[in-house]
C-alpha cells in the first residue's frame, strides 16, 4: 500500500513537470520545440539565398539561375520564419520591460542588428560584422516625450523643418531617419545654394576640427573643405535635373564621408568604416522635390533640354548615367512590392494589429573609377558614397527630350578580380576590366610601377560590365527575399513597435543579388518602413 | 534515507529523472544564435548561448542605462558649452553566462538610441 502511494506520487509529479515543460515551451517559443535532433538552431538562411552563383561554382558545386523565388517551395523556410519569430519575440521580452525616461533623457529608439554566419544560421550580431538587417524600434504613439517642444526644438538646430515640410511621400527623409543620422558634422547642400552659401556650410565643421585642438593648421583646412564642397556641389547638380522625374524611383539624397588630417588635408574615405579617433564629416546633396520642380511643364521641358545639352564636366554624365540605369532597373519592381502584404503573419499577431511595410528608399553604394567609370560598388570595400533613390508618382505628362547618351542598358559592378572569377565571368559574357591605384588612391599605370619597383603596393581593381536586365532580376530576387522578412514583422507590441526593417544584398557579377552574410559587404539596402 | 524511501530501484531513477527535468533539461526561453566576427582573427564565431535569462536582461540594461546616464549628465555639467541631445548606447552580450557590458554602437547585441526630454 506504501509502495503503491509512493507511485502514485512519482507519476503525478512527473505528469505535472512534463505538463508543465510544454506550457513552458509554447509560452517562451522554446527553440527545442523547432529543433532536429541535436540541431538546436534550425534558423538558416537557403543557399540559394545567400550565395552568390560566382562564389558557388567556383566551389565546383551547383549554380543557382538568376530566378524570381518561390517562397512556398523551399521546406526550410517555415523553420527559417518560425526562428525569425522567436528572435523577435525575445527581443520584445527584454525591450518590453526597460525604463524609457532616466535622467533627462528618454530612450527614442532601439536597434537590433540580425546577421548571417558562414555557415548560413540567421542569429544576432552581437559583435562586429555585417549585419543582413537592421532593425529599429520606437515607442508605440511615434516615441514622443513628454517634452515634445524641447526635444523639436533641439533638433531645429541643426535642421530648417521648414525645407523638409512636405511630409507627403516625397519629403526628403522621415523624422525618425533624420534624428538617427549625425547632424553637427554634416554639411547639407543642394544645387541652388550659392557659392558664399556653401562657404557658411562649412565654418561649423572648420570650428568643430579647430575646438578638438589636433589641426595644425585651420587656414590651410577651411580652403581644402571649401574646394572638397565647391567639387561635390558641382559634381553631382546634374543630379537635380528634370529629367529623371520620369522614373519612379528618383535620387533623393547623395552622401559621401571625408576625414580630416591633423596637417587640414581631407581625404575621401569609405563610408560606414569604423569610427576612431580622427575627425570626420559628411557631405549631402539632397534634393529638395518642391524647390527643384518648375511652376509649369514648359518650364520642367526646357529646364531638362537645357541640362541635357549641357556641357557638363567629365564626372557627370557618368554619374547621371549611372543613376538613370539605377532608376530604370528599380523602375521594374512591382508596385507590390512598395506594400509588403501580410500573406505569412507572425504567429502572435492578429488581423487588427497588423500594420503593411513599404519600401521607402533603396541606398546604392557608388564608386568612380580612377578612368572615370561610375560603378555599383561594396558599402564597406570600395564605395566612395551611398545614393539615396525614393519612390514617387511621375510629376508630370510632359514629353521630354530623351538623352539617350546619358542612359545605358548596361552596370558597371565592381567584385573581386581573382582568375577563377573573371573566368567565370567570361564564360557568361561579362565584359571585364581592371584599373590600378596605390594604397591612397592614386591611379597609377603598369609601367612606371614596373620602373619604381613598387608594384606590391599597388591594388588592382576589377570591375564588372552587367546587363541591365540581369540586374533587373537581381533586384526582383531580392525584394522576394527581403519580403519574407518583412511580412513576419507585423504588428505592434504594447510599449514598442518595429517601425524600420533594413535588409542588404550584396551584388554578383552576373547582376543576381544575394543576402549579406557576415564578412561580406552590401551593395544594395532596401528600406522598409511602416 | 533516500534509499529508505525507494525501496525499488526503478522508483529512485523516477526521481532522479524528475530531479534532472527541474534542474538541467528545463527549456530556458533565450536559446538564439549570437554571432559575429572576432576582431582578432577575423574569424566568424557564432554561438548557441543557453542560459541567458532574457525575460531579466531588461533590469541589467536598466542598471547598466543608469550609471551610463549619470555619469554622462556629470559630464554634460563639467562642459557647459556642450549640450547633450542623443546618446546611442551600445550593450554587448555575452552569451555563456548571460552577462552584459557596455559596447559601442554598430559592435552590440542592442542599441539604444536615447535622446533629451
Amino acid at each position: 500500500m506504501k509502495l503503491r502511494f509512493q507511485q502514485f506520487m512519482f507519476l503525478t509529479l512527473f505528469a505535472v513537470s512534463f505538463v508543465n515543460i510544454n506550457i513552458v515551451s509554447k509560452v517562451e517559443a522554446s527553440i527545442l520545440s523547432e529543433s532536429d535532433g541535436d540541431n538546436i538552431a534550425t534558423g538558416f538562411i537557403p543557399d540559394e539565398w545567400r550565395v552568390l552563383p560566382e562564389e558557388e561554382a567556383l566551389k565546383g558545386e551547383k549554380y543557382f539561375p538568376n530566378k524570381t523565388l518561390s517562397l512556398s517551395r523551399d521546406k526550410s523556410l517555415p523553420k527559417l520564419g518560425r526562428h525569425y519569430d522567436h528572435i523577435l519575440s525575445i527581443n520584445e521580452t527584454v525591450v518590453s520591460g526597460l525604463k524609457t525616461e532616466q535622467h533627462g533623457m528618454h530612450l527614442s529608439n532601439l536597434r537590433l542588428d540580425l546577421g548571417v554566419s558562414a555557415s548560413g544560421m540567421l542569429g544576432i550580431v552581437a559583435a562586429s560584422g555585417q549585419p543582413f538587417v537592421e532593425m529599429y524600434w520606437r515607442r508605440c504613439g511615434g516615441g514622443v516625450p513628454k517634452n515634445t517642444n524641447l526635444a523639436k526644438n533641439a533638433m531645429s538646430e541643426y535642421f530648417d523643418e521648414s525645407e523638409y515640410s512636405d511630409k507627403s511621400e516625397n519629403s526628403y527623409r522621415s523624422e525618425e531617419e533624420r534624428n538617427l543620422v549625425p547632424s553637427e558634422n554634416t554639411l547639407r547642400i543642394n544645387k541652388d545654394m550659392s557659392s558664399s552659401e556653401l562657404d557658411a556650410q562649412v565654418e561649423p565643421v572648420v570650428k568643430m576640427a579647430i575646438a578638438s585642438g589636433k589641426i595644425r593648421n585651420s587656414q590651410q583646412l577651411r580652403k581644402n573643405i571649401r574646394q572638397v564642397v565647391k567639387l561635390f556641389h558641382s559634381s553631382v547638380s546634374t543630379l537635380d535635373s528634370p529629367e529623371s522625374e520620369k522614373y519612379q524611383w528618383w535620387p533623393a539624397t547623395f552622401r559621401l564621408d571625408f576625414e580630416i588630417e591633423a596637417s587640414g588635408t581631407i581625404v575621401l574615405i569609405p563610408v560606414k568604416v569604423a569610427v576612431g579617433g580622427k575627425m570626420r564629416f559628411r557631405v549631402e546633396w539632397v534634393r529638395l522635390q518642391k524647390n527643384t520642380m518648375p511652376k509649369d511643364n514648359g518650364m520642367m521641358v526646357a529646364a531638362m533640354n537645357k541640362i541635357s545639352t549641357n556641357d557638363h564636366t567629365s564626372i557627370n554624365p557618368h554619374l547621371l548615367s549611372f543613376v538613370k540605369s539605377v532608376s530604370s532597373a528599380l523602375d521594374t519592381l512591382p508596385e507590390t512590392a512598395t506594400t509588403s502584404s501580410s500573406t505569412t503573419s507572425s504567429t502572435s499577431r492578429t488581423n487588427s494589429e497588423k500594420k503593411e511595410f513599404k519600401l521607402d528608399r533603396i541606398s546604392v553604394g557608388v564608386g568612380f573609377s580612377v578612368t572615370g567609370k561610375v560603378f555599383l560598388a561594396k558599402l564597406k570595400a570600395g564605395a566612395t558614397g551611398y545614393l539615396y533613390f525614393k519612390k514617387g508618382k511621375v510629376k508630370s505628362s510632359a514629353k521630354y527630350k530623351d538623352n539617350t547618351e546619358h542612359m545605358s542598358d548596361e552596370l558597371w559592378i565592381q567584385a573581386d578580380g581573382d582568375p577563377a572569377t573573371v573566368k567565370f565571368a567570361k564564360g557568361r559574357d561579362v565584359l571585364v576590366e581592371h584599373d590600378l591605384v596605390l594604397s591612397n588612391g592614386v591611379p597609377v599605370d603598369e609601367k612606371s610601377l614596373m620602373k619604381s619597383g613598387s608594384s606590391d603596393k599597388a591594388i588592382v581593381r576589377t570591375y564588372y560590365k552587367v546587363p541591365l536586365d540581369r540586374f533587373r532580376s537581381g533586384l526582383l530576387r531580392a525584394e522576394s527575399i527581403s519580403r519574407f522578412f518583412t511580412n513576419r514583422s507585423q504588428g505592434s507590441c504594447g510599449r514598442w513597435e518595429l517601425y524600420d526593417v533594413r535588409p542588404g544584398f550584396k551584388a554578383s557579377l552576373t547582376g543576381t543579388l544575394a543576402v549579406v552574410d557576415l564578412t561580406s559587404s552590401a551593395s544594395i539596402q532596401f528600406f522598409y518602413k511602416r | 534515507m533516500t534509499l529508505l524511501l525507494f525501496k525499488k530501484p526503478a522508483s529512485l531513477l523516477l526521481f532522479l529523472l524528475i530531479v534532472a527535468i527541474f534542474t538541467g533539461c528545463h527549456p530556458t526561453p533565450g536559446n538564439i544564435p549570437l554571432m559575429g566576427v572576432d576582431s582578432k582573427g577575423g574569424e566568424v564565431v557564432e554561438y548557441l548561448p543557453k542560459r541567458i535569462p532574457y525575460s531579466k536582461v531588461h533590469k541589467v540594461i536598466d542598471n547598466m542605462n543608469s550609471y551610463t546616464l549619470a555619469e554622462v549628465s556629470k559630464a554634460a555639467v563639467r562642459n557647459p558649452h556642450w549640450r547633450l541631445e542623443k546618446l546611442h548606447l551600445g550593450i554587448t552580450l555575452e552569451g555563456k553566462a548571460g552577462f552584459l557590458n557596455l559596447g559601442v554602437s554598430g559592435n552590440s547585441y542592442l542599441c539604444l538610441i536615447f535622446k533629451r526630454g
